[in-house]
């Protein structure tokens, strides 16, 4: 169609603005809402694929926890059973703490 | 001096994740867009929620767009297949498309008498007929274009462009000196 169409006067009649902030403004807020959902979307997916995985695992997980406690619960005795020891000589060595008379005579 | 970045360079960088690129290609085709949907639709305020809807698909999906430089076109493409979608829904709800066009304000803003009259004129003809004389009339597509973005055969979108250009002119009352 050529420009002297008679149509084409009532079409540029019909045109919308060229530019259009406003226009521009409603998209890209849609578009942000947009990304908000999805990346909503894909936390509650990773989420979900996280929780099926701990409940797929769950009785490797217990016999886990369960043998790492009491191995745990052992070392945890000797730990504390040196570190008392290690306390108690430092004191006695240091006499940093007030010790009784038959102590200080054996020493 | 900023130069003029191309469709495909705009779309590259917004499938890098920049906004500022994909409000650029909002800017630039906006009125397009907006204007074919107004002559589709023939509502503005629905035309407008459509090219918004329009330009969030194309966010959506801008990573599948084969040729970035035929932006333009694609966008059209989505355009109508949400025209469509709007027109299906309408017909769910069991009321005819000339039934829900007449019950709506004719214009939300005032128009001129020339805008008026083509609005009342597109809403006497078929959908599919509006469409193409939206893209080949008033947008000057190539009617090979239109066939593609209408996703018609090249015969029917001539017809159509043929048949409504007739019509319009007898609705309207111009002088017709092609024919």
């Amino acid at each position: 169609m050529t420009n002297t169409d008679p149509l084409k006067t009532f079409f540029e009649a019909d045109d919308v603005p060229a530019a259009d902030p406003g226009f521009r403004t409603a998209v890209m807020e849609r578009v942000a809402r947009r990304r908000l959902q999805f990346a909503l979307a894909r936390a509650a997916l990773a989420g979900l694929v996280v929780f099926a995985i701990l409940l797929l695992l769950r009785s490797l997980i217990l016999t886990l926890v369960v043998g790492l406690s009491a191995a745990l619960g052992e070392a945890v005795l000797v730990l504390a059973a040196i570190g008392l020891a290690a306390f108690a000589g430092h004191f006695l060595v240091t006499r940093t703490l007030p010790m009784p008379g038959w102590v200080e005579r054996l020493l | 001096m900023s130069t003029q970045m191309t469709d495909a360079a705009l779309v590259g960088a917004a499938r890098s994740g920049s906004d500022t690129a994909f409000a650029k290609i909002v800017d630039r085709h906006q009125q397009a867009v907006r204007s074919f949907l107004r002559r589709v639709c023939g509502h503005e305020a629905d035309a407008d929620d459509l090219a918004q809807e329009t330009f969030l698909a194309a966010w959506t999906a801008l990573r599948t767009l084969d040729e970035p430089d035929r932006i333009r076109s694609w966008l059209f493409g989505i355009a109508w297949r949400q025209a469509k979608g709007m027109a299906r829904s309408m017909s769910r709800t069991r009321r005819r498309e000339t039934d829900w066009q007449a019950e709506r304000p004719e214009h939300d803003q005032p128009g001129t008498e020339l805008n008026i009259a083509m609005q009342q004129a597109l809403a006497q003809l078929p959908a599919d007929q509006r469409a193409a004389i939206a893209l080949c009339l008033a947008g000057d597509w190539s009617h090979g274009d239109a066939a593609k973005i209408l996703e018609m055969p090249l015969g029917t979108v001539k017809s159509h462009v043929l048949r409504g250009r007739a019509r319009l002119v007898e609705i309207l009352g111009v002088r017709d000196d092609e024919h």
